[in-house]
């Protein structure tokens, strides 16, 4: 099981699903989200910065307002952190994104909506 | 003085010889007609051919024999030895200048007798014969035609009804040397001329001592018609014509050429003004010098309105400094041609495009420049309808591609919301999986995202480069199709495929496509069997000149064309009662297909069987 799970998307209908399967799944002791890549930028540095835990899979919406997928990884990429493990989760199934994707090494993966039980658990599987 | 001098100043008829000199003429000369050889011309008549005064003294009398030629001389001296009482002559000879220059001169003068009654002199003036400047302009035309003059000499005497004609004329008129002309029968050779009358008439003008000079076409005794020009002059003896004589010039090859040139001149001044392609010629200050009925009709102003005006002023001003460019280009010699599109104004002000091939043409050191243009106004009209109509196109295209993908990036995103709230539902045994409607809410939202992947997968299609067009070796992916189409008959009786293809066929085109575009065909004969024989399919590839083509074709259950053709490849139609067709299999085969060159034919009958042909570019 993991210590904490981290749901960036700025859906909450998406948000509230995400959570409550991955909680059914029981695969995480803890699960925070955030609906947009700003947010999450902040929290993670408070965290870094008070020597917490950091995630130990964030799940990565592309289009959000404000800090998109895109310009969260690029930021992320510019500060010192120590490696994340980072899935994509989107709806978008268009190929250029997957492209786009496979430029990033930080990204271990990318996962198209909807989230399932088998996609969780196979997930799970992945980075254990 | 020579004897000759001497004895014309001891003839009494002297008088009658002063008589007779006209207040200028441009020499004199006393012949002994006895002794050819033996004539006195007055120095100054050489002089002015060009001999010094040195030259005139030692050559002497030979002098006549270097400025005239045998022929002529011959012919004087027989004429005049055969004069059958003493008196008046004349005719006309061609006399050489020192820089051999041909002159015409006419002499005429005395035949005097001696005590036997034969003619022994000839006492006689020379003059420039004005004639010659006429035969002139023949001579530069026959130059032209790199031919020899042909000028012969000939003389009819009324009173004995005598005809003399030189060595050239007879030459010409095609007979022998010792030929006599009849008097009575001198007008036969012309008997097949069109202009036979005119000529009798001219004839007849003689009599009453009117010159003549005419062409006419006569006839050799061997049948052929020879163009030939006749100068006749008459010689008047109390106002009766006793003689007359004239010349005969060859002119066949000139009249023959002038007539090929006039046809020529026609055909060309036909072209020039019933072309249908505008033409005008603009001189070296843009003016207009010349145009012809269509620019008239194309430009809409007469003739008047157009020569000697500005050719500018009928230019569209955007196109006025290329119009020059090009102009200057051509006398600067870059290039023979130069072909353009330009717009000219009509005179109702409308603008008008022509297309317009502009060369140099030189002449009498001046350069003016021939356009030729062809009207294509209304092909631009149509160029920029369709240009905007593109841009219209094109921005529709791209506001509906955004649209699709709008649309279908947020439908997807609701789906999978609806998919995982219905799957929580499930999960967590909600008071919701208990309603009845609850599964059929379910079987919705999964129709809907099938719709909506569906309606992805086609936009993907279109939205591909040619960069990912890859070679593909066609019989791998055809082999690859029926071993996945076999292994995906689990309970169902394999059917036999039959395949025929050779082995060096590749396609350029999509793999992914290449396998789905198989595997739809092969699945569709496979779901389509008819119950009542065992299925076969039939692959067969057929190389084009830039296609490949794959029939495939089988012994199923066949489609109605009539009912059904229109809508074989369109989205979500499906005409098999059968459980298995979901109506987009075919769509998107179509689409795969079309997205990259290629196209998708079908033949079918009921209950017989069908064939798919697909065309793969090479």
């Amino acid at each position: 099981m993991l210590q904490n799970i981290c749901i960036i998307d700025d859906n909450p209908i998406f948000l509230l699903t995400a959570t409550k399967m991955i909680q059914l799944q029981n695969c995480a002791k803890s699960i925070c989200s955030f609906k947009n890549g700003e947010i999450a930028l902040g929290h993670l540095k408070n965290e870094y910065k008070a020597g917490a835990d950091l995630p130990d899979l964030i799940l990565l919406d592309i289009n959000m307002p404000v800090m998109d997928g895109w310009q969260f990884l690029d930021a992320l990429r510019s500060l010192n952190f120590p490696n994340l493990t980072i899935y994509l989760l989107t709806s978008s199934v268009d190929p250029a994104d997957i492209t786009r994707a496979k430029t990033y090494k930080m990204l271990s993966g990318y996962l198209t909506k909807p989230l399932t039980p088998e996609v969780i658990d196979s997930l799970m599987i992945e980075i254990s | 003085m020579t004897y000759l001098e001497e004895e014309l100043s001891q003839y009494s008829i002297l008088a009658k010889v002063q008589e007779i000199k006209p207040p200028s003429c441009d020499g004199q000369l006393i012949w002994n007609l006895l002794e050819p050889n033996d004539i006195w011309v007055t120095p100054s008549f050489y002089r002015n051919l060009g001999y010094t005064p040195h030259e005139i003294v030692s050559e002497g009398q030979s002098l006549w024999n270097k400025v005239t030629s045998n022929v002529d001389r011959e012919r004087i001296i027989f004429v005049l030895r055969n004069q059958l009482q003493e008196g008046y002559y004349e005719n006309i000879l061609q006399i050489k200048d020192k820089k051999e220059n041909i002159l015409w001169f006419k002499y005429y003068g005395y035949v005097i007798f001696n005590e036997e009654r034969k003619p022994a002199r000839f006492i006689a003036f020379l003059q420039l014969e004005p004639v010659a400047e006429v035969l002139g302009k023949y001579y530069d035309l026959e130059k032209r035609a790199n031919k020899i003059a042909k000028i012969g000499m000939w003389e009819v005497n009324m009173q004995n009804e005598t005809i003399y004609w030189d060595k050239q004329t007879k030459s010409i008129f095609g007979v022998e040397e010792d030929f006599i002309c009849d008097f009575t029968n001198r007008l036969d050779f012309y008997k097949k001329a069109l202009n036979y009358d005119l000529l009798m008439e001219n004839f007849q003008q003689l009599y009453k001592g009117k010159d003549f000079d005419f062409e006419v076409q006569m006839q050799r005794p061997d049948g052929t018609l020879k163009w030939v020009r006749l100068i006749g002059i008459p010689i008047m003896e109390e106002s009766s014509c006793t003689r007359a004589y004239g010349i005969v010039q060859d002119i066949d090859v000139v009249v023959n050429n002038y007539q090929q040139l006039e046809k020529q001149e026609m055909l060309y001044r036909n072209m020039f003004e019933y072309a249908a392609t505008s033409i005008i010629q603009v001189d070296d200050r843009h003016r207009i010098i010349k145009c012809n009925n269509s620019f008239m009709n194309f430009i809409g102003y007469t003739e008047e309105e157009l020569i000697l005006k500005e050719m500018m002023a009928f230019t569209h001003p955007h196109d006025k400094q290329k119009t020059i460019d090009v102009v200057i280009g051509l006398k600067e010699g870059r290039y023979a041609y130069k072909t353009l599109e330009k717009r000219y104004l009509h005179k109702n002000g409308e603008v008008l495009w022509g297309l317009v091939s502009l060369s140099l043409i030189k002449e009498k050191g001046m350069q003016t420049v021939l356009s030729q243009i062809v009207d294509i106004t209304n092909r631009k009209k149509t160029e920029m309808q369709v240009a905007s109509l593109m841009n219209v196109t094109k921005d529709q295209n791209r506001r509906l591609f955004s649209f699709a993908q709008i649309v279908s990036h947020q439908l997807r995103s609701h789906t999978s919301d609806m998919e995982m709230l219905l799957s929580l539902i499930h999960m967590e045994h909600t008071e919701g999986e208990k309603d009845p409607y609850f599964p059929i809410l379910s079987q919705s939202v999964r129709n809907l995202s099938n719709t909506i992947s569906d309606l992805n997968e086609v936009i993907f299609i279109y939205n591909q480069g040619s960069k990912q067009i890859e070679k593909l070796h066609l019989k791998t992916y055809l082999d690859k199709g029926i071993e996945k189409i076999k292994e995906n008959l689990l309970n169902e009786e394999i059917p036999e495929i039959v395949i025929d293809i050779s082995e060096d066929v590749y396609v350029n085109f999509r793999a992914k496509y290449l396998d789905n575009i198989i595997w739809q065909l092969l699945d569709n004969a496979c779901k389509f069997r008819s119950p009542l024989a065992p299925l076969k399919i039939t692959i067969l590839v057929v190389e084009r000149k830039d296609f490949v083509e794959v029939t495939f074709s089988d012994n199923g259950l066949g489609i109605d064309m009539k009912r059904n053709g229109h809508k074989l490849f369109k989205m979500y139609n499906s005409f098999h009662n059968h459980s298995k067709a979901r109506g987009i299999g075919l769509f998107l085969v179509k689409n795969q297909l079309e997205a990259f060159g290629g196209c998708i034919e079908v033949s079918s009958v009921p209950l017989m069987g069908s064939s798919f042909i697909v065309y793969l570019k090479k």
